[in-house]
């Protein structure tokens, strides 16, 4: 009778429940298994058209934005908080990254928009840096990432017209910008994401040099690392970088479809991820988050969903 | 674990259950550490552990058995027949019995019912069992009428973001869908809800799911046909789109007002499969009385060149009382001309004709004009006449329908027109100068100045045959190619396609209608070729809508275009830089590269610079002997162009390989500047794309620069075959040389005719001069040209005998004007009356009459009309005309099976019924609601809100069924699992007493290991031993009374002495009884021993 009833559930649909129980019992788990896998393709709240950025906020609510240029709040369990909002145009190109103020507000790099776009928890636009296209010094191209020091400066990636870095101060005034296209250190090719280093420095994920550039917040340069290749510690399309609380720095390689672990000196402490569109299986990962407990929300972009995983 | 997570997280359930198991796995320390045990804690522990799990599960066990009593109660089988082999079950127990005699009582019992259960579940696969399941979900899908006939309720006060007032009616829509699903209530949490959007096509914007809210985004439906509506069609995909299992409705907001499609025949359908339609009639009690329309135009059909033509503009005003001024104009329209005002019957004769103020009254009124003959040449063709009235500040009055046409055909002088490609007017004079002076009247015209599909119908119809002289096939529109070929097959005029570098295969002329009314098809299915061409095709995944789909179709136009020798590859961003399909021979077989192509999945490319390195290292490797080498690149021009690609750029510019680069989407200028320097760097074209229907002419150019596999260059001897007729027939062997053609192959069947032909190539042949009938008219190829490669027949009287003979051979068949055709549009339909005279205008006998009739919208199926005769000499037949534009109708006159006569006359349906009704059509809604079952809601504010708040639409649904599933699959799994388990009862014997046994010394033995050893320690022993042996003893007789008494003849044991508790401990254990003061201990130990082993003593 209990068989009867199992393969009845096969038929009732919680056929899911049954594996990952009958999973559990015989503790046959694979260990590079996501701890969490959601999302699925679809323009309802709670789901993605190829979701391509990502950032966790302080009240640990994982904001995604996707191909729709919907931006969503979620908890770090997938589940959708209710705030749902687009930017206010978005026929010229979707956002292609996020950031978090100093104050805990969400900051949209409107790319083709050329400028930030500040949020408040409801999605109500609170104000906008930017705005103006170009390649002279105040003028943006197309925006794909931002982070905020401690000081209040603006760190804006760019690409497009120009790969450079702009710095903005808290009120969005011109302070410096650095770099030009090109393979040279210093030099960018697709500049896709920024992250400030626990040592105070600059991650840029350089994705058609398949490299980590590691520049001060003056611009100048430190050391880079990657590389082309599919071997641990070498990169293919980095596209986004993200610290962990233990100093760590995960890149998802858009390239390679997977996430590696480095340390900040570049040394490679691990990849996961393999292409395909199973539970630890990524296709075209545009973007990661990690969480304060050291977990990867990495945004597994044409799988439209998100996996996390502990690694 | 995702069910775990969906777990609240601080349930009182979950609180108590984690508490009781943490409790559980103290104590369970303790008991390592200490040997000490509270059996009150453990039990409160236990039944709190049970209780909240099974508090939580209970509503999944609930459901689950639910749903399996439904399922039981919907059981169906298929072949109940087999169901008889169920009464060898008693047998099997029997004889079971008997021969498993030795396992004992319990197993015997256990193995046989589970053999019996194995033939019961083999007997019952066999038996083909299916489950109909019923369920209390709901699927609820929104179909909402998005056509124009549903009238806006425009907010002055409030507008959109693109400036036009918003659409109060719209709102009040979308906020009931909205409320209707937020507000559905708990117990329908796993009702889905989807939304089709419709007009001509419905579209389903969003597929039925469990959400909890419903915005519509228009946005997201891509482009809907709002000029028509078709209700049934959008029920059709509804009841498609709902999910299996769960109950199904309708809720149809709209207007009422359908003009294609019939939805109460599909509410018949509803009604059978128990789907209820509810409606909400939109703008009930509305009538739009500030309306005027241009209801027809009414012109002769045909006119003969000099006549006078009287022209009535029928115009009515939908208003009952107020009569509405404006301007009237009715203008004569010839292809690309510009538009000749008609006089208005009453203009002065001083005055130059021109728009009319005029006063419509209410109703119908007509206004006549009169159109004068000129002395222009012109006046011979076909036309179009066009009425527009543009009211006087009406508000309210829809555009759309303020104009109407009407087609009038003319007849005279027996035409040809000449196409030529607009880079090489003047071409074919000598053609030209030979037909003229055959005294034929040839026009000449380029092709990119035919009038476009619309008014192309009536533009051709003046001529009698057209040729294509060397005109590559992108010049043309695919709707204008289909109205070629319409003609061509439909309406009998003549199709001559004359060869050159530019024309069949080399002018990209695969799989496009011209091809279709061609006697040749342009493809080959030869590999062997003297020169051959390499393309290259570098895809990057789009953001355009549908851009894959594009890709996809492009890819395979590419591949379609090319010669089986001609090479192709095929590159996009998967994970690498590598070639999707690797550069190879196209081949004669193509549908392997298609199946490809169909699987192709292009990424967001990051850089083109990889891509451009392969694509100009192949190209330029000599292995491949490449006469044409080309690279298209299609992008939204994003990724980028770095030093890499610059150098593959510069490498193609040095081995002569073009690169062509398609920007679809792009977001600006700098991504258009990049995709033109790739392409400027190596003397390729850039086209900036953004609307995808221009995609097929540039890949359709660009690839048929390639295709060099068609072209035989060499010098021959054109072949006359024998039997040649019609076009050949004045020809004589032999023929004088050519020095070039286009290879193509004969259509196959009995109707193609080869009569001349060029040189094979192993046993494939290919014609020069190949004729047939595609329908009513006839069509021509000549694969060579009139100039370089023909210039030897220039020079021969071949030439001369050929040509006009062939043109005079395409004609269309002639018309006398003793048949007449009066055509008349009422209610979407077009009836024809036709009279057939004689020579001596009585009526003719013995005659049959069909009509080809061409619709105005490519694509459509043309209808053949049968009319039959009703009359002396006078024929009837109608067909349905449900699209605006013009008919055109070819009555063709047989008699014995051989066409004698007929008559062309152009029929216009002035514009879409949408714009003809002026209010709602709610009796049709109300029709539907009855039909299924459903209710009629009305569009007020507080209403919807109240429908939407009591969860109306989401109420229970009738009864419904899911698909039957079959279960026999699962049934013989269970048979195997419970196989399985028979032979291991008999085989592995496991004594349950053993068991227990074992079970309690464990536990005795984690109690008291921690006990301090008494004085005296044998003595201590002998008491622990007593204690076990008691407890077995005691379980023994537990065991005993649970048993029926044994069969055997032993007499029964008499019961053992009450079990001796547990030594006390910490929890307060009861204490141990005291012993029996009667025996000595050690004989009553000895006794129990041997009672405590009743199979040894046996």
């Amino acid at each position: 009778m209990a068989l009867f009833l199992c393969s009845w559930q096969c038929y009732t649909g919680n056929v899911n429940r049954l594996a990952l129980l009958l999973l559990l019992l015989v503790g046959c788990a694979r260990s590079d298994r996501p701890d969490k896998v959601w999302g699925n393709r679809g323009v309802q709240d709670g789901e993605f058209v190829r979701p391509r950025a990502a950032v966790i906020d302080r009240q640990d609510r994982l904001w995604v934005v996707d191909f729709t240029a919907r931006v969503q709040a979620f908890d770090l369990d997938g589940k959708h908080l209710g705030v749902t909002f687009r930017t206010p145009d978005f026929r010229n190109g979707r956002p292609s990254g996020l950031g978090i103020t100093r104050e805990g507000e969400l900051i949209v790099c409107d790319s083709h928009y050329h400028c930030l776009r500040i949020y408040g928890d409801d999605g109500t636009e609170r104000r906008v840096i930017g705005g103006t296209a170009g390649t002279g010094p105040g003028q943006l191209g197309y925006v794909s990432d931002v982070v905020q020091d401690g000081d209040g400066f603006f760190y804006l990636s760019e690409f497009g017209e120009s790969d450079r870095i702009t710095k903005l101060d808290a009120t969005g005034n011109f302070v410096a910008t650095w770099g030009t296209s090109g393979i040279a250190p210093g030099q960018f090719q697709r500049l896709r994401a920024l992250a400030l280093g626990p040592d105070g420095n600059l991650y840029c994920a350089d994705a058609c040099n398949h490299r980590i550039q590691v520049l001060t917040r003056t611009g100048e340069f430190v050391r880079e690392f990657g590389g082309e290749g599919a071997e641990a510690g070498r990169l293919r399309y980095p596209y986004d970088v993200s610290f962990g609380p233990g100093g760590e720095l995960y890149v998802a390689e858009y390239g390679n479809q997977r996430v590696q672990k480095f340390t900040a000196n570049g040394d490679s402490l691990g990849v996961w991820g393999s292409p395909g569109g199973k539970p630890g299986q990524l296709s075209s990962p545009w973007a990661l988050a990690v969480d304060r407990k050291g977990r990867v929300h990495v945004i597994d972009t044409e799988n439209h969903r998100v996996q996390r995983v502990k690694f | 674990m995702s069910f775990l997570s969906d777990l609240p997280t601080l349930s009182l359930p979950v609180a108590l259950a984690a508490g009781a198991v943490l409790s559980l796995f103290g104590m369970f320390a303790v008991l390592l550490v200490s040997g000490r045990w509270s059996f009150r804690l453990a039990s409160i522990s236990g039944v709190l552990l049970l209780g909240s799990l099974g508090s939580l599960i209970a509503a999944d066990v609930r459901d689950s058995l639910r749903t399996f009593v439904r399922s039981v109660q919907g059981l169906e089988i298929v072949r109940p027949w087999w169901l008889l082999l169920l009464a060898v079950v008693p047998f099997i127990a029997i004889v079971a019995r008997k021969n498993l005699r030795a396992l004992g009582r319990f197993r015997k019992w256990f193995a046989v019912s589970l053999r019996s259960l194995v033939v019961v579940s083999l007997v019952f696969a066999l038996a083909e069992p299916r489950v109909r399941q019923t369920t209390e979900h709901a699927t609820v899908i929104f179909v909402i009428d998005r056509s124009l006939s549903v009238p806006p309720d425009s907010d002055p006060n409030r507008r959109g973001p693109d400036g036009d007032p918003i659409d109060r009616r719209w709102e009040r829509i979308k906020k009931f869908v909205d409320e209707s699903v937020r507000y559905r209530g708990p117990d329908h949490r796993s009702d889905r809800a989807g939304v089709i959007l419709f007009g001509r096509t419905p579209r389903l914007v969003l597929p039925p799911a469990a959400v909890d809210q419903l915005p519509i985004d228009e946005r997201r439906a891509g482009p809907i046909d709002v000029e028509y509506t078709d209700i049934a069609a959008a029920l059709k995909l509804a009841l498609a789109a709902f999910p299996e299992g769960t109950g199904r409705r309708v809720v149809l907001i709209s207007d009422g007002n359908e003009n294609l499609g019939r939805a109460a025949e599909q509410a018949r359908l509803f009604q059978k499969q128990g789907v209820q339609v509810d409606v909400l009639p939109l703008a009930v009690g509305y009538r739009n009385t500030n309306e005027v329309l241009v209801q027809e135009v009414e012109a002769p059909p045909a006119t003969t060149p000099g006549q006078r033509l009287p022209v009535r503009v029928l115009v009515r005003n939908a208003n009952p009382t107020q009569p509405v001024t404006g301007t009237l104009e009715l203008v004569q329209v010839r292809g690309r001309d510009e538009p000749r005002f008609v006089r208005f019957k009453g203009t002065p004769a001083d005055q130059q004709p021109g728009p009319v103020k005029v006063t419509v009254r209410p109703g119908l009124n007509g206004f006549e004009f009169l159109d004068l003959p000129t002395d222009n040449a012109i006046d011979r063709d076909s036309f179009v006449y066009r009425a527009r009235f543009t009211p006087d500040n009406l508000l309210g009055d829809r555009v759309s329908n303020n104009s109407a046409t009407a087609a009038v055909l003319a007849r005279g002088q027996r035409r040809v027109l000449l196409l030529e490609d607009p880079s090489a007017i003047g071409s074919h004079s000598l053609l030209l100068d030979t037909l003229r002076a055959a005294k034929f009247r040839v026009d000449t015209l380029p092709a990119d100045g035919l009038p476009t599909a619309a008014d192309l119908g009536e533009f051709l119809s003046t001529y009698d045959s057209v040729l294509i002289g060397d005109v590559p096939a992108e010049r043309f529109s695919t709707p204008q190619m289909e109205v070629i070929r319409r003609q061509a097959a439909e309406q009998g005029m003549g199709l001559v396609m004359i060869g050159g570098q530019n024309s069949f295969g080399l002018g990209g002329y695969q799989k496009t209608p011209i091809e279709a009314a061609l006697p040749v098809d342009c493809d080959i299915r030869t590999a062997q070729a003297a020169l051959k061409g390499g393309l290259v095709l570098v895809m990057h995944g789009s953001e355009m809508a549908d851009g894959n789909d594009w890709q996809k179709r492009m890819a395979k136009l590419a591949i379609e275009r090319l010669g089986p020798a001609d090479m192709i590859g095929v590159l996009y961003y998967g994970a690498n830089a590598s070639w999707y399909i690797p550069f190879q021979s196209v081949g004669i077989d193509r549908s392997r590269l298609f199946t490809l192509i169909d699987r192709m999945t292009p990424g967001d490319m990051p850089d083109f610079d990889p891509f451009l390195k392969l694509a100009a290292d192949t190209l330029a490797d000599p292995i491949h002997n490449l006469a044409v080498k080309h690279c298209v690149v299609l992008s939204d021009g994003d990724p980028l162009y770095g030093a890499v690609g610059q150098t593959a750029t510069g490498k193609m510019a040095k081995n002569g390989i073009t690169c062509t680069t398609i920007g679809v989407a792009t977001h600006g200028n700098v991504e258009d500047t990049r995709m033109r320097n790739i392409a400027g760097s190596t003397k390729g074209s850039f086209y900036p794309v953004n609307d995808p229907r221009q995609l097929p002419a540039i890949y359709t150019r660009e690839t048929r620069q390639v295709s060099r596999s068609f072209l035989v260059t060499d010098t021959f001897t054109p072949q006359l075959l024998p039997g040649g007729a019609g076009p050949v027939a004045e020809l004589n062997a032999p023929l004088p040389p050519l020095h070039g053609f286009v290879r193509t192959t004969l259509k196959p069947g009995s109707r193609p005719v080869m009569a001349v032909e060029g040189p094979p190539a192993e046993d494939t042949r290919f014609p020069v001069v190949a004729y047939w009938q595609p329908g009513v008219g006839r069509a021509i190829a000549f694969t060579s040209d009139t100039r370089e490669w023909g210039r030897d027949w220039a020079k021969s009287p071949t030439f001369a005998r050929f040509w006009p003979q062939a043109i005079e051979w395409s004609l269309r068949s002639v018309e006398t004007g003793r048949v007449s055709v009066f055509p008349e549009v009422r209610d979407g339909r077009v009836r024809m009356i036709v009279d057939v005279r004689d020579d001596n205008e009585k009526p003719l006998t013995g005659v049959k009459l069909k009509a080809f009739v061409s619709a105005p919208r490519a694509g459509e199926a043309a209808p053949v009309v049968t009319l039959p005769r009703t009359g002396p000499g006078r024929f009837e037949g109608s067909f349905a005309a449900t699209e605006a534009g013009a008919y055109f109708v070819n009555v063709r006159v047989e008699r014995d099976g051989k066409d004698i006569d007929g008559r062309r006359v152009g029929v216009t349906v002035p514009y879409s019924p949408e714009f003809a009704d002026l209010e709602p059509n709610p009796a049709l809604m109300r029709h539907l609601a009855e039909l299924t079952g459903g209710e009629v809601y009305s569009e007020d504010d507080a209403e919807l809100a109240k429908v939407a708040r009591a969860g109306t639409v989401f109420r229970p649904a009738p009864s419904t069924t899911k698909a039957l599933l079959p279960f026999w699959a699962s049934l013989l799994i269970v048979a195997g699992v419970l196989l399985v388990c028979d032979v291991a009862v008999r085989r592995i014997a496991l004594e349950p007493r053993a068991l227990w046994a074992w079970g309690v010394r464990r536990w005795h033995h984690l109690r008291t290991r921690f006990d301090v050893v008494p004085e005296s320690a044998g003595l201590g022993q002998l008491l622990r031993v007593k204690e076990a042996v008691a407890e077995v003893i005691e379980e023994n007789r537990t065991y005993r009374r649970d048993e029926p008494p044994p069969e055997d003849d032993e007499p029964p044991e008499p019961p053992p002495p009450p079990p001796k508790p547990p030594p006390a401990d910490a929890g307060g254990s009861p204490k141990p009884p005291e012993p029996e003061a009667a025996d000595d201990y050690l004989s009553r130990l000895s006794k129990a021993k041997r009672r405590g082993r009743p199979d040894e003593n046996r």
